[in-house]
């Protein structure tokens, strides 16, 4: 069974401009063990996925659809078993680590705490457990990171400790949001690496939300796109790399500059990201796609399944080979096996 | 580093110290320990480093918008007073222009996009009227916005349409050097390449002189001639940007490029404590 089944999710937000939707039908599994990758730029509706999932949602957003959770719509819960499935089942590391903890309480007090709380540990127990937690998490001076308070460590430490909170009530589920981003580039990998570490030795299943697709392709098992409010394209990061489906998938890939070599100008997607409530029909992505064609803009695509991958691209048939991104000539052998399955989609002729 | 005609910013030898803490825990930080630097006219110098490493007070002591407690700059040939004068730091906002991360840091929300890049136009160059109207227009054309962004409010605009509202306001006073602070760094990927891009343009077009703060190496790649790296106040590397991405020398530097995700790339654990012993 797996861990977590979103099914059809949407979320309107009402604001002074009328309803705004900002979900617009998210579907997605979660096997035990698996990590997920939900990328996107902003306004794609990738942190409000995640929020629906503990029902942290912003206040008044209505939200429809099915998010199971071991056997369980969450959508539904009584406010007890909602806490407890906050407790126990799932765990959030969010971006600010120092909102996760209390300011004025040590570090070992709020770590003590959660854990006899939640699991009904004694006091020397948990002390124990918290202390190990540390360790596991690379902090080197358990004692004096124990005795801190939260101001007085740094952002890269704070979110070890936050992870060694997480690692603590073993859930099955982490729901981990941009937990890296506010983090200096060697703390982030150090702190990545932890987290990688901790979530495949406990055995838990991740849903990873960030904005760099490099960064979740080094810890997830399946990436999903998002755009405006949808899933575009899911697949493995080596399938993303290899032969994206989705237009924006290849834009995205394109317009990030390269560490290696420099481009005389970098590929760019023209206009700016929009959210899912200014799509005006058709395919979301149809304004700012260069492969765009009179149907885009009529027709809204659905998220065609096939293979373990799924697109969400009218064209995505006929642009298979184009958007691998291999020369024109060996275009054949070079993405041959991503190239095929995308013929399904050939019924219409090649442009 | 030699004195030659063709710098447009030339650092020597600078340091700023800050206190932190109170009580016992009081000391002193080291923010730039002796740090010289020189930017050909022109040609674009990134300055790469983490958190406390310095690169934001540099930029702010080059601006004016700070002070140094030792060492010289010397900007477009003339020598920056430690306490200069009102006249003295107009003068140099005319050569030397900040853009920041946070455009809402120098937009007001009250003002129309018109007003604020007006404002400008006025200190600098006193040009008022249909003049500064008309250069608005060319301004905004220039960074790629429309003639009816000008009427527009900050919150109005998305976050890469106010960055670029920020390149014009700086680009108003005519400036021969842009000092940019991770400006790129808060925008989406595709606004990102968008506004890379547009730097790149007005560089060439205007002959521009860049120092570009950022903590991102593909950026660094992309954007500048010359590289140094900086860490705890001090530049533990310089070079050509190719040489030192390519073959770097200093532990730090290694770690730093081995820590930006990429294809293939993995998390890895500290690395950090070797670059720590070869600093020591």
């Amino acid at each position: 069974m797996n861990v977590l089944e979103l099914d059809d999710v949407r979320l309107d937000l009402p604001s002074k401009h009328g309803d705004r939707t900002l979900l617009r039908g998210v579907s997605l599994s979660l096997a035990p063990g698996e990590a997920l990758g939900l990328v996107g730029e902003s306004g794609s509706g990738k942190s409000m996925t995640l929020r629906t999932v503990l029902r942290t949602e912003p206040e008044g957003a209505r939200v429809t659809g099915r998010v199971v959770l071991d056997g369980r719509d969450v959508r539904t819960l009584g406010a007890a078993d909602l806490r407890r499935v906050r407790a126990d089942a799932v765990t959030m590391i969010s971006q600010n680590p120092r909102a996760a903890l209390n300011p004025v309480l040590r570090v070992s007090r709020f770590l003590v705490e959660g854990l006899c709380d939640a699991r009904g540990e004694s006091r020397e127990a948990a002390t124990r457990r918290a202390r190990d937690l540390l360790a596991q998490v690379g902090i080197a001076d358990v004692d004096r990171c124990m005795a801190s308070y939260p101001h007085q460590l740094s952002g890269g430490m704070l979110q070890r400790v936050v992870i060694a909170a997480a690692v603590a009530s073993a859930p099955r589920l982490l729901l981990a949001d941009e937990p890296t981003t506010a983090l200096d580039v060697t703390t982030q990998s150090e702190v990545m690496a932890i987290l990688d570490g901790q979530r495949r030795e406990h055995g838990m299943a991740m849903l990873f939300v960030t904005h760099d697709l490099e960064l979740a392709s080094a810890v997830c098992d399946r990436i999903a796109v998002l755009y405006a409010g949808e899933i575009v394209e899911i697949a493995t990061p080596a399938q993303l790399h290899a032969a994206p489906r989705h237009p924006y998938t290849r834009l995205l890939l394109d317009s990030r500059p390269n560490i290696a070599a420099r481009v005389p100008a970098l590929p760019v997607i023209p206009g700016r990201p929009i959210a899912a409530y200014e799509i005006e029909g058709g395919c979301a992505f149809a304004s700012r796609c260069p492969w765009a064609a009179p149907r885009c803009e009529r027709e809204e695509p659905a998220l065609v399944h096939d293979a373990g991958r799924a697109t969400r691209c009218l064209r995505a048939g006929e642009l298979a080979d184009e958007l691998a991104g291999a020369p024109a000539d060996d275009a054949a052998d070079v993405s041959g096996a991503p190239a095929e399955a995308g013929r399904d989609g050939e019924t219409e002729a090649r442009a | 580093m030699s004195t030659t005609a063709e710098n447009v910013i030339e650092i020597s030898g600078l340091r700023k110290q800050f206190a932190v803490g109170r009580g016992k825990r009081r000391r002193t930080v080291h923010a730039l320990d002796d740090v010289s630097l020189a930017v050909a006219d022109g040609s674009c110098l990134a300055v790469v480093g983490e958190s406390g490493s310095g690169k934001t007070t540099l930029a702010r002591i080059l601006v004016g918008l700070e002070s140094a407690d030792g060492g010289e700059v010397v900007l477009a040939g003339r020598p920056v007073a430690r306490r200069p004068r009102r006249a003295e730091r107009r003068a140099r906002a005319r050569d030397i222009q900040m853009v920041f991360q946070d455009p809402n840091g120098s937009l007001n929300r009250r003002r129309t996009v018109e007003a604020a890049i007006k404002e400008v136009l006025a200190a600098h160059h006193r040009v008022t009227g249909d003049e500064a109207r008309r250069r608005v227009g060319e301004l905004l054309d220039q960074v790629g916005l429309r003639p009816a962004h000008a009427r527009a409010l900050p919150g109005e605009l998305s976050g890469g349409q106010q960055q670029r509202v920020a390149i014009a306001r700086a680009l108003a006073a005519e400036p021969r050097v842009l000092v940019l602070d991770e400006a790129v760094a808060a925008l989406d990927v595709s606004v990102q390449a968008q506004v890379l891009n547009l730097l790149a343009e007005i560089r060439q077009a205007r002959r521009l002189t860049y120092l570009f703060i950022t903590h991102d190496l593909s950026v660094v790649r992309q954007v500048s001639e010359e590289v140094v790296v900086m860490r705890q106040g001090r530049i533990v590397e310089r070079g050509s940007t190719d040489e030192v991405l390519d073959r770097p020398r200093h532990a730090y530097t290694m770690l730093l490029r081995d820590s930006a995700p990429r294809p293939g790339w993995r998390p890895r654990l500290s690395t950090g404590a070797d670059a720590r012993e070869v600093e020591a």
